[in-house]
């Protein structure tokens, strides 16, 4: 799945740079919707034909939470390395890394305050969308189908569910997406507080 | 994007309540894997066509591009490592963890 992933991923942005028309581009959004809508039509269905789902995630309660925080808390771990690493703002880097693969949001709020650190946070969040796709088959087979929600962050209620559902199974297909909504609610909250203190 | 979010879940509800009262036809139900994985690789090809077209991605890849790509490699993994390690300690269903727990 992995391979077949990145060579789509590849062919398409090849097309993107060699001679796709403007006029795709900017009917793109639309058909991203229109198949992302079809696409979580047909998990809705998956969902609804296992009688055990909600039953499952009773069992767990409060402990689904575990997979937003964590996700959270690693991301601005990974946040604080970084710059450490590349010698830049605490706050810039972490109001990048709490952008939480949701690139236009982070870089719109983050670019008034400094147009390089908006970039940074576009493309490393495009960056971590991109890796969490090609990633999650692998990480659903060798580390656990818990960790592919934290893959994708954000994107974990929209674009990157069916890719969890199709690797791991319905009751984590829930979780996904309950875990997307909080980590999406989480950017808008996070990513403003980190620009203040910059 | 509260909008957004209840489309979604909307779309999803939906499907699940067609699909739990039996309104679905068994046919389809076969397909919806294949259709899934279909409809899948048109997005991430459509993806990939918008990163291709897109100047503000392709002028900066240069510039800070490995600098991006290490801070979207690091955040995620401290995110799946820590994901990893509490669910190790706290949740054990294996249905839900896939992997192992010990």
């Amino acid at each position: 799945m992995t391979k077949k992933i990145l060579l789509v991923l590849v062919l398409g942005i090849l097309s993107g740079l060699l001679f796709m028309p403007q006029v795709f581009y900017d009917n793109s959004g639309l058909l991203m919707d229109i198949g992302l809508c079809l696409l979580l039509f047909f998990v809705g269905i998956d969902l609804g034909s296992n009688k055990s789902i909600f039953k499952n995630l009773k069992n767990l309660g409060f402990k689904i939470l575990i997979v937003p925080i964590a996700t959270i808390v690693g991301s601005l771990i990974g946040g604080l390395v970084c710059s450490f690493i590349f010698k830049i703002n605490i706050f810039g880097s972490l109001a990048i890394a709490s952008g939480l693969s949701w690139y236009t949001l982070s870089a719109i709020i983050i670019t008034p305050i400094s147009s390089e650190l908006g970039t940074i946070a576009f493309l490393s969040n495009v960056f971590r969308e991109v890796m969490a796709f090609v990633a999650i088959p692998f990480i659903a087979k060798k580390i656990g189908y818990l960790e592919t929600i934290a893959a994708g962050a954000a994107i974990s209620m929209d674009t990157g569910l069916p890719m969890v559902t199709r690797n791991t199974n319905q009751e984590v297909a829930v979780i996904s997406f309950i875990s997307g909504v909080i980590l999406s609610l989480a950017v808008t909250v996070l990513v403003p507080i980190f620009v203040g203190f910059i | 994007m509260i909008l957004r979010v209840l489309m979604y879940f909307g779309i999803l509800a939906i499907g699940w309540l067609l699909s739990s009262r039996g309104a679905i036809h068994g046919n389809l139900m076969k397909k919806i894997s294949n259709i899934q994985t279909l409809i899948l690789f048109g997005l991430i090809y459509i993806m990939g066509v918008r990163v291709g077209m897109d100047e503000q991605i392709i002028s900066s890849i240069g510039q800070i591009g490995i600098m991006a790509a290490v801070f979207g490699l690091i955040t995620g993994t401290f995110s799946i490592l820590l994901v990893y390690i509490l669910r190790k300690r706290f949740i054990t269903d294996l249905n839900i963890t896939g992997g192992t727990n010990d």
